[in-house]
């Protein structure tokens, strides 16, 4: 009776079709491919552009230690001379200082050795201003 | 007369500093305010203009707070010690020229930076809580984690500058920025520079919901206004910083004083909008995939671009020096 009318609602055959949840999104912008091609691109357009600056510094820089070689002697030079002066200057002062003491004898080398060593900065300027000592050692610094 | 001289040049060094760290900050508000349809702070004087004065005085006038159970000494000294830290990295940029010329000047930066690490842990532990010990902990691991991929970025960089001098480093970028030939490193770079700053999407350290607001929890008034001058600061030095190394510094024009110093001002306010714009756009990271990010592609990443580019320039024969 009821029973034989009766039809049990079920699923269709071969299941339900798969549920449409994924959110849609439009392709943008270039593949990965083409972003790698670029990235490659540029940095190579890069790299050239890096090698010849390269050279370029390095061919500078070669001019520069070749006149520096230049003139070399002549710095050398200068150096000797303005040691020297500050030597005089600081014996003539410990003359002065030492006179008192016998057997004292003025501008005797510490090193043992009969050879000529080239003052220390420290040396030359011992005598010197605190402020004078400074600006022989470390240059012209300011502060700050 | 001497130290008349002397405070008068260290207040043209450090004002202009703190100035540009008072106007970021309103930049910042006004910038996220536009980016979610609202207007930032338009009260206090025109266009808000003085709201970080306002701000900083209030903060100044607050009472120092601090918590019974911590450690007086550090907990004070930590963060004059991360201010001293941030303004003292400013003394060797070249902008165009340095205030402290140093030949491994670089190198200075990296160390000093490192230092600021202590700062936070000092910070962290002496409050004596324990979110701003986490705060703390958690800042100086990715700190320290991300140094050692930056590092080995500026390796790559080095290489072709053949000076650690950010002066020399500059010069040498003016013909082409080192940004074209190391595209992939500045990537690394910027998101590095991100983490090292402890910004967004990096800022794990003061993440609000779990650690209320990191290794600064406890502070309040003067010295929570030093470390926030001290963050904002090293977040435009980073962004300095990177100009000089990737974008030329000053360049096209990096030999003319002002015209120099002005092109570099602006490079770096593009960068530190980009600062944030990031904040603006993305969530924040987990912190395993943060430091994934780091040690598992950063770190391999710039070791291979290091070798790549280091067979480049000997293939070439374009080494910086004479050999």
């Amino acid at each position: 009776m009821s029973g034989a009318t009766f039809k049990q609602e079920m699923p269709p055959r071969g299941g339900y079709g798969p549920i449409d949840y994924k959110r849609m999104m439009p392709k943008r912008g270039p593949s990965g491919y083409m972003l790698f091609a670029g990235c490659i691109g540029i940095m190579s357009l890069g790299y050239v552009g890096l090698i010849y600056t390269n050279r370029n510094r390095r061919r500078r820089l070669f001019e520069e230690r070749e006149a520096f070689f230049g003139i070399m002697p002549l710095l050398e030079a200068e150096w000797d001379r303005d040691i020297l002066k500050q030597l005089q200057h600081t014996q003539e002062q410990e003359a002065i200082i030492m006179k008192d003491v016998p057997d004292w004898v003025v501008g005797q080398s510490v090193y043992h050795t009969k050879r000529w060593v080239r003052p220390r900065v420290e040396d030359l300027y011992y005598l010197a201003k605190s402020k004078e000592q400074n600006e022989a050692m470390f240059g012209f610094n300011t502060f700050v | 007369m001497d130290i008349l001289f002397f405070i008068i040049q260290a207040l043209a060094f450090l004002v202009p500093i703190l100035i540009s760290v008072a106007f970021l900050t309103l930049v910042e508000r006004k910038v996220l305010g536009y980016m979610q349809f609202r207007k930032g702070p338009n009260v206090v004087g025109p266009y808000g203009l003085l709201q970080p004065f306002a701000d900083a005085l209030k903060l100044f006038v607050k009472e120092t707070l601090k918590p019974s159970t911590a450690s007086p000494y550090l907990f004070f000294f930590s963060p004059l010690l991360f201010l001293i830290l941030a303004l003292v990295l400013w003394s060797l940029i070249p902008i165009p020229q340095p205030t402290l010329n140093v030949n491994l000047s670089l190198l200075l930066v990296l160390g000093v930076s490192s230092l600021a690490v202590y700062a936070l842990l000092g910070s962290g532990w002496a409050s004596n809580s324990k979110y701003s010990l986490l705060g703390g902990i958690r800042a100086v691991a990715q700190t320290i984690s991300y140094e050692i991929s930056m590092g080995l970025i500026l390796l790559s960089i080095l290489i072709w500058t053949g000076s650690f001098s950010l002066k020399e480093i500059t010069l040498s970028q003016q013909n082409c920025w080192m940004l074209l030939p190391h595209l992939p490193l500045l990537f690394m770079w910027l998101i590095s520079t991100l983490a090292e700053t402890n910004r967004a999407p990096f800022d794990l350290t003061e993440g609000e919901s779990e650690l209320v607001s990191g290794y600064n929890v406890e502070y309040a008034g003067g010295p929570f206004a030093l470390f926030f001058i001290a963050e904002y600061a090293n977040i435009i030095f980073m962004n300095v910083l990177s100009i000089i190394i990737f974008m030329g510094g000053g360049s096209p024009f990096s030999t003319i004083p002002v015209i120099a110093s002005l092109i570099i001002s602006t490079k770096a306010i593009a960068l530190v909008f980009f600062f944030l714009w990031v904040r603006a756009s993305y969530p924040r990271f987990r912190y395993d995939q943060l430091m994934h990010l780091t040690w598992k592609n950063y770190l391999p990443l710039s070791l291979g671009l290091f070798s790549l580019t280091l067979s480049i320039l000997v293939i070439t024969n374009s080494s910086p020096f004479i050999l």
